[in-house]
């Protein structure tokens, strides 16, 4: 009788973990060898009101991102310089949790996308939430995503944790 | 001073570093297009109060009861 088998507890590996602080947090030489990444971050918090996170990739700071308004959509073209991740956090927006998946990343012949979710605190309500799930953000370029950066509109993270995993 | 993080994965080192002139210039064109966004989401907002209002003068309902009813 055969089994089926469950993945391995090494299914997903900790890649990377720290703590957010700084006006920038950079994840580099990011191997290339698992099929997807993925993103938690714990608890974030910044030092002003009405900021949320942004990613970009490898250090691209061009406008070759896109920051699409709907699910799913035609002719959608370069909009950003960066890609938001979620919206509006407050300085006291502790219990938020963001999830950020990015498949196939190494790959260097396609664009990359990223697949975001999370819930935060409301800042003027704080037992209220703002979320989002399936939030899609577009990278223009075929080069495989060897480094990602975490901004919050140029202000300073003031608290959380992140996890980078690779996925088998 | 704006402070750039660099946590390398292979290595595990973690190098806390200004930023450069470089980074600083890149810094402004997503803080203005925050500013820009915030902008656009408070006019949302804005406009969304406004049509509840008027909804509510011509309708009898409440500002509250139309909120409900349309979030369901």
């Amino acid at each position: 009788m055969a089994f089926k088998q469950f993945p391995p507890m090494q299914y997903m590996t900790l890649l990377a973990s720290g703590t957010l602080s700084g006006t920038s947090v950079s994840l580099t030489s990011i191997p290339n060898y698992y099929k997807d990444l993925r993103l938690i971050v714990r608890a974030m918090t910044v030092d002003t009101n009405n900021r949320g996170m942004q990613m970009q990739f490898n250090s691209d700071t061009g406008a070759n991102y896109g920051v699409p308004s709907a699910i799913s959509g035609t002719a959608q073209s370069p909009n950003s310089n960066q890609m938001d991740i979620n919206l509006a956090l407050g300085t006291a927006a502790g219990a938020g949790l963001i999830d950020v998946l990015i498949p196939d990343y190494a790959n260097t012949s396609t664009w990359k996308y990223l697949l975001t979710a999370y819930v935060n605190r409301n800042q003027t309500t704080s037992t209220s939430a703002d979320y989002a799930t399936g939030l899609l953000r577009l990278w223009f370029s075929t080069s495989a995503i060897s480094s990602i950066t975490m901004l919050n509109n140029g202000n300073n993270f003031s608290s959380g944790n992140y996890y980078l995993y690779g996925i088998q | 001073m704006a402070i750039a993080i660099e946590h390398n994965v292979e290595t595990g080192e973690i190098v806390e570093r200004p930023m450069t002139d470089d980074e600083l210039k890149a810094l402004e064109v997503v803080k203005a297009a925050a500013a820009k966004s915030a902008e656009a989401a408070g006019a949302a907002v804005a406009k969304k109060a406004s049509i509840l209002a008027a909804l509510a003068t011509t309708t009898g309902y409440t500002v509250e009861e139309l909120k409900q009813a349309l979030n369901a």
